[in-house]
Order: C-alpha cells, then sequence, then structure tokens
C-alpha cells in the first residue's frame, strides 16, 4: 500500500505520523524461517503427503501437502507437547506399516489410488474412538484443515481472501437480492 | 514528591476510570490516577498485520498458540483470582487503558424495561448516553426499537450477506408472530472525522488490537484530554495495595500502592472513585476492614460481592447455500461481529429462565477455525466445503444474563494472597436450571432462524448441557451495586457509597440489574453521571 492512500485513510492525523504507522502498518513481514521441531524429515514428508490426499491439489490451488502444511503440523504437535507426538508418531508409523502390508511400498512411494485407499481406511474408523487409525486421522483431518486456512495458499489463493489490509470504505452486502425478505 | 492532597484518587484506568479522570479534571479537580500496568502505544507496542503463520510461529517462542493477535491474551492477568465452581473465567488487562484497549467496541444503550429494577431510570440516564457517545465516537443506523434506543450515531457499518440471509429468517418468524429483531452492530469506531482526532477505522478487521487508535479506548481518548487539562497526575505500573481511612473508620483518607521501583507510597485524596473491575473492586473493598466495618468498607448492607453476574455463551453455527460462490474476498469490516439478533424476550418473559439473552453474529471471509472443523469426508469434496462454508458461514453467539442468585457470588480466598499479602478473589459460579433453559431456548430459536432463513446447521450443541456453557470472563457486574436502601445496596443511585461518603465506584460492579446488553457503554455513562455528582459535591463541600 502506498504511504499517501494509507494516510488518506487514516485521516492522515498527527499522531499516525507520530507514530510512524506507515512504516509499519500492513507491510508483508517476512515469514520467519522455520526449523521443524517434532518431526523427522521423512515423517514431514509423508505428513505432507497424507495434507495432500486430504486437501488435494486442482486446477485452482496446491492442495494442503504442497502448501506444506506439515510444517504447521510440527509447531502443533511441538506445541502440544509428549501425548500429542506420540499419537502423530504412531500414525504416521500405522500408515507406513499398512501401505507396506498391503502394496508392498512406503506411503510416499505409492499411486494416487493406492494411497487414497490408505486414507479411505483411516477415515472410515474416524468417528472411532477406540480405533488407533481413526484417533490420528481425527486429529490430523482438523489440523491439516486448519493448517489450510491459515497458509497462505490456502487462504489467498484457494479461498481468495484479501483482506488483512486498509481499505477506505466497507460496502457490506450490496445484493439487492439479499435484503428482500 | 512534595506531599500534595488531591481532590480525587482514580483506582483503575479502564472504561469507567478513564472517563472518571476526564470529567473530574475538566471540572478542575486535582485528579490522581492509579494504574497497575504500563502504558502501550497502539501501532507499536501492539498491533501488527501478521499473516496466521507468522502469528503461529511468533507464539511459539512464547509457548502460546495463537494464529493471531491478542492483546488480551498476551497481556492479560493469569491466576489472579480462584475460579469455584463451573469454570469461571475472570480477565484482567494490566495497561494504561485496560480492557478498554481490547474491548470490541460493541455499544448498546440498556432500554427503559432495562432500567425498571434499578434506582434510576432511561429518562435519567439518556443525557449521559449522548455525551458518552459523542465523546467516544459510536457508530450505528438508527433502528426505532423500543428497549435499545438510537443514540447519537457516527456513519454506520453495514451488514454482510450472511447477516441479511438470518434477517430474511427473523422477517419470516416475525410474520408468523415472533418477537424479534435482526439489526447491525454499534460500536465505538470513528468511522468519520470525530471531535477525538483518532484515525479513521480502515476496515481491517483487527478490532481487538486496533492498531490505529480508530476504537475509542480510555488511553486513546479521556486520559490525553484529562492530562491536557494540567489537573491529571497518572501514575503507571503503580498497584493499590491498601486504603486508608480516618481513625474512626468514617472517611477515606487516600491508599496506599506500590510504585514502579516497588517502593511502598501513599496517596492523601479528598475523595476515592474505584474503577478496578467488578471483581477486583469488591475484592478490595472486602479485603479492607475497620472496626466499624468488620465486614469490609461500606459492607454494611453486606451485599459486597453479592448479586453477581455475567453474560455466558454457546454458539450454533449455519452456512447459506444462496451464498455460496459470492464475492467477498475483503469483507474484514470492523471484525467478526457485524450482526445482532435481539428484541427476544423483552417485554414477555419466557415461562423457563429469568431475564433475557441477545445474540452476536459473526460472520466473514477471515479465517476462523470456527465455521470449518467439524466438516466431513476427506479430498476433494472437504476442500470445495472448506470454502463454502467459510465464506457463507454465519456464528450466533448467545449473550445471556447468568441468573442472579446465592450461587454466583465473589469473597476472599482464605488461603491465599497476592505478593503484597491482599487475598484474592474468589469467583464463584454454579450455573441454575433457569440459565441451561435459556441456552436452549437460545440452541432452538438459532436452528430455526437458520432454517427459516434457508441455511443448514453446520453445528450447534443440540440437548445444552453445563459443559456447553462458556462464561463471558469480561462482563461481569453487579457486586457492589446502586440502590436506594442503604440495607440492600451499598452505594447510593450516584455510585457513591451509603456510608462512607467519600468513596465512590467508577466500574460495572455498581450495576442494580443487569440486561443482555454489552456493558461497556453503561459502565462509562454511569461513571460520567457519578463524576459529574462527585464534581458537583466538591463544589459544594459536600465530600465528608
Amino acid at each position: 500500500m502506498e504511504r499517501r492512500e494509507l494516510f488518506k485513510i487514516l485521516g492522515a492525523t498527527a499522531v499516525a505520523a507520530e507514530l510512524g504507522l506507515a512504516q509499519h502498518l500492513h507491510e508483508t513481514i517476512p515469514a520467519e524461517t522455520y526449523t521443524a521441531r517434532a518431526f523427522r524429515p521423512e515423517q514431514l514428508a509423508m505428513l505432507n503427503q497424507l495434507c495432500e490426499v486430504i486437501l488435494p491439489s486442482d486446477e485452482e490451488s496446491p492442495g494442503a501437502g504442497r502448501a506444506n502444511v506439515a510444517l504447521y503440523l510440527d509447531m502443533f504437535v511441538s506445541f502440544r507437547g509428549r501425548e500429542m507426538k506420540q499419537l502423530f508418531e504412531e500414525g504416521v508409523a500405522l500408515v507406513d506399516s499398512r501401505s507396506r502390508a498391503q502394496f508392498q511400498k512406503p506411503f510416499p512411494e505409492l499411486a494416487a489410488s493406492e494411497q487414497d485407499a490408505i486414507v479411505a481406511q483411516l477415515a472410515a474408523s474416524e468417528q472411532n474412538r477406540d480405533d488407533a487409525g481413526g484417533r490420528f486421522f481425527r486429529v490430523l483431518k482438523i489440523q491439516t484443515v486448519l493448517g489450510y486456512h491459515y497458509s497462505d495458499i490456502g487462504q489467498r489463493q484457494y479461498m481468495h481472501y484479501r483482506g488483512n489490509t486498509a481499505v477506505a470504505e466497507f460496502p457490506g452486502c450490496q445484493h439487492e437480492g439479499h435484503h428482500a425478505s | 514528591m512534595p506531599k500534595t492532597v488531591f481532590d480525587v484518587c482514580v483506582v483503575g484506568s479502564g472504561p469507567g476510570g478513564g472517563i472518571a479522570s476526564y470529567v473530574l479534571t475538566q471540572a478542575g479537580l486535582k485528579v490522581v490516577l492509579l494504574e497497575a500496568g504500563p502504558q502501550l502505544r497502539a501501532g507499536v507496542d501492539y498491533g501488527y498485520h501478521r499473516s496466521p503463520m507468522q502469528w503461529l510461529q511468533h507464539g511459539l517462542q512464547h509457548n502460546q498458540w495463537t494464529p493471531e493477535e491478542s492483546l488480551f491474551r498476551d497481556r492479560g492477568e493469569r491466576n489472579h483470582f480462584t475460579p469455584v465452581g463451573d469454570r469461571p473465567g475472570h480477565g484482567w488487562l494490566k495497561a494504561l487503558g485496560g480492557r478498554s484497549l481490547c474491548w470490541a467496541g460493541h455499544s448498546l444503550r440498556f432500554g427503559p424495561l432495562d432500567f425498571r429494577t434499578w434506582p434510576i431510570s432511561y429518562e435519567e440516564v439518556a443525557p449521559y448516553y449522548s455525551k458518552a457517545e459523542r465523546f467516544m465516537g459510536v457508530y450505528g443506523y438508527k433502528d426505532g426499537l423500543t428497549n435499545m434506543p438510537d443514540g447519537e450515531f457516527l456513519k454506520p457499518v453495514p451488514m454482510r450477506c450472511p447477516d441479511y440471509m438470518l434477517k430474511r429468517g427473523v422477517e419470516k418468524l416475525k410474520a408468523k408472530g415472533r418477537r424479534a429483531e435482526y439489526v447491525a452492530q454499534r460500536k465505538a469506531m470513528a468511522t468519520e472525522p470525530h471531535s477525538s482526532g483518532r484515525n479513521l477505522c480502515h476496515y481491517c478487521g483487527k478490532c481487538g488490537n486496533c492498531c490505529v487508535d480508530a476504537k475509542y479506548t480510555s488511553a486513546n481518548t479521556p486520559i490525553p484530554r484529562a492530562l491536557k487539562t494540567g489537573n491529571l497526575t497518572l501514575l503507571t505500573n503503580s498497584t493499590m495495595t491498601r486504603l486508608l481511612l480516618e481513625p474512626d473508620g468514617n472517611r477515606i483518607t487516600g491508599v496506599e500502592y506500590r510504585d514502579e521501583a516497588d517502593r511502598t507510597q501513599r496517596i492523601e485524596c479528598r475523595a476515592l472513585v474505584m474503577a478496578c473491575n467488578s471483581i477486583e473492586t469488591p475484592r478490595h473493598l472486602l479485603a479492607n476492614t475497620t472496626r466499624r466495618f468488620p465486614r469490609g468498607l461500606g459492607n454494611g448492607s453486606g451485599q459486597i460481592g453479592k448479586n453477581l453476574t455475567s453474560h455466558f455463551n454457546i454458539s450454533v453455527v449455519g452456512w447459506f447455500p444462496e451464498l455460496v460462490g459470492r464475492d467477498a474476498s475483503n469483507d474484514d469490516g470492523t471484525g467478526y461481529w457485524h450482526g445482532l439478533l435481539t428484541g427476544l424476550y423483552w417485554d414477555e418473559p419466557h415461562p423457563h429462565f429469568e431475564r433475557t439473552y441477545q445474540v452476536q453474529v459473526g460472520s466473514g471471509y477471515a479465517p476462523t477455525r470456527l465455521a470449518v472443523t467439524q466438516l466431513p469426508g476427506y479430498g476433494a469434496s472437504l476442500k470445495r466445503q472448506l470454502r463454502e462454508i467459510n465464506s457463507t458461514h454465519a456464528l450466533m453467539n448467545m449473550q445471556g444474563v447468568t441468573r442472579i442468585s446465592p450461587q454466583k457470588f465473589v469473597d476472599l480466598d482464605p488461603n491465599i494472597t497476592d505478593r503484597f499479602g491482599v487475598p484474592l478473589s474468589r469467583v464463584h459460579l454454579h450455573y441454575e436450571q433457569s440459565d441451561l433453559a435459556m441456552a436452549q431456548d437460545c440452541n432452538d430459536r438459532c436452528i430455526e432462524i437458520i432454517e427459516a432463513a434457508g441455511g443448514k446447521v453446520v453445528s450447534a450443541p443440540g440437548r445444552v448441557r453445563v459443559e456447553d456453557l462458556v462464561i463471558d470472563l469480561n462482563h461481569w457486574v453487579g457486586t457492589v451495586r446502586m440502590g436506594d436502601d442503604p440495607r440492600t445496596a451499598p452505594l447510593d443511585r450516584w455510585g457513591r457509597s451509603h456510608e462512607i461518603p467519600n468513596l465512590f465506584v467508577g466500574d460495572a460492579s455498581v450495576f442494580s440489574d443487569y440486561p443482555e446488553k454489552n456493558p461497556t457503554l453503561t459502565n462509562i455513562t454511569l461513571s460520567w453521571r457519578m463524576s459529574e455528582h462527585l464534581a458537583e459535591l466538591a463544589k459544594r463541600g459536600e465530600l465528608s
């Protein structure tokens, strides 16, 4: 945003000038470099593959794996601590062992239809709290959705969100059809 | 420091204390304002437009999980009271301006029916509402509702598409004889040039940490103007620890406080305004006892700490297939909440609960985890739903009044003190049948409205249980209430102690009763009225 334009919106008062708001406000802060804390690189790679099956790429936007939601999951797990880490580590190991048992390959090397078959099994027991795969998938799915939802790719490219910025007017709903009762 | 006797000492710089400092200094009184926290600058100490991922990374460094900035969460007090019962919370932001820094700005007048149980009528308060609204800068539409009167408004901020869907549902139910109203929110934000000189709102939606001071706070409007009079001495990072009285215990002579360097200091004053909040003000009054007041200062009625109430909530989320594909790429506006369902049970009480509730409605494109964690399936269909539901959802958040009863009160913790030796408060909250019945009615009504509007329910409590109820930790009121009878109320109709003539209360603990509407505008209004009265008494030499 142009400094001049911003001042027009704010009313160009002395306060804004004093605080140097134009320098700080709404500028894009470069992403801090994030180093994984919870997972090893091969675990992150598998998580990104799972994320990609849960929210896939299409012609509109990259999916959750290509948006690197695994790094969000790493943040989440490192924040939540030991039990959550265990749930994820066991979940990743389970996915790996099922892949090898059913398709004789690790999950990242499976064909798309094979990966989908593994995820479908997990999803089938999503509501079953007695099933280790179901418990893992439930948390993984919610956090994948949130991680994508919070990512620039998910939010800006896929959801078309253009907010978090300064505008001069807020028009609200302009659709006459919505106003009729 | 040369020894000064101040006309008035105000303790606490939140909405009530801020306006008291302004009104009293304008009247020519020498005022000292004590604030436990530091001064924070909007856009410098808080107010950054980072992306959610950047906030998450930032938060992790401080062991916090937060996809967005929250001044209240980052700087709010923790472990400063003892919760008893059904998960009572209490918010306290130690900073100049207090929780006026992080409030959402919702400014709804209480109506004539709401004052029926008070010692003062709406007509007596209305001129002060007007003064407060003009001073603060409150935007809104003139809706012409009976029990949520219109105010002195700046240019309104319109509603979003999901609001119009719900309004349609409400109109359909009204045609069948139901009573309800759906209107746009009214908030204390500068939408056009205003006498305060504050910056104009730029509709970024980050109102809880407004980065340009477009939103009214004590720190950006009344306190700077009080300082300009030359009559205000401002002491930040200074915590009041004790109230000082004459030997006979009849009058306040000052307060003791701990200063920035952790030294014990004293202030002498001719009158004291307590504006700490509805938990801390009763705490200090109860913690200070004398021979005349063994149950706490000015507590001959035994009512200090009693009559505690707050708002509590449940949420129902709906979405509107009709809105799929709408262009709403930037509808951040003035934050999540743009719509309000009100007019419920104003003049026809519900048979199963006391008082009533309103429903604040949140919507918009900005990422909120609220609407997207319950979706079924995975793959392309999940991805599609994520966008459809996020962009078309409405979150209906009940704001109901907890029943006022002996089940809810504040007292002192007999075992735990703060580091100054003052006992912590205990906040007792036990929900009752009336509370559950209210939440159940809200759940059912919201679902009915969403469906009448052609929408679908994403999530709702269904059969409401106590575990579903969430207390509003910032809306406590009533613990030092006003009333004409000294046997049943600690304060008179102005907010002055019945028993200690130079003790006044300027926060929301003075409320005699509580409607469903947000407390801050009325807190500011009543503190303004109390302060004018105090100034008048001081002029006439009638403070003792």
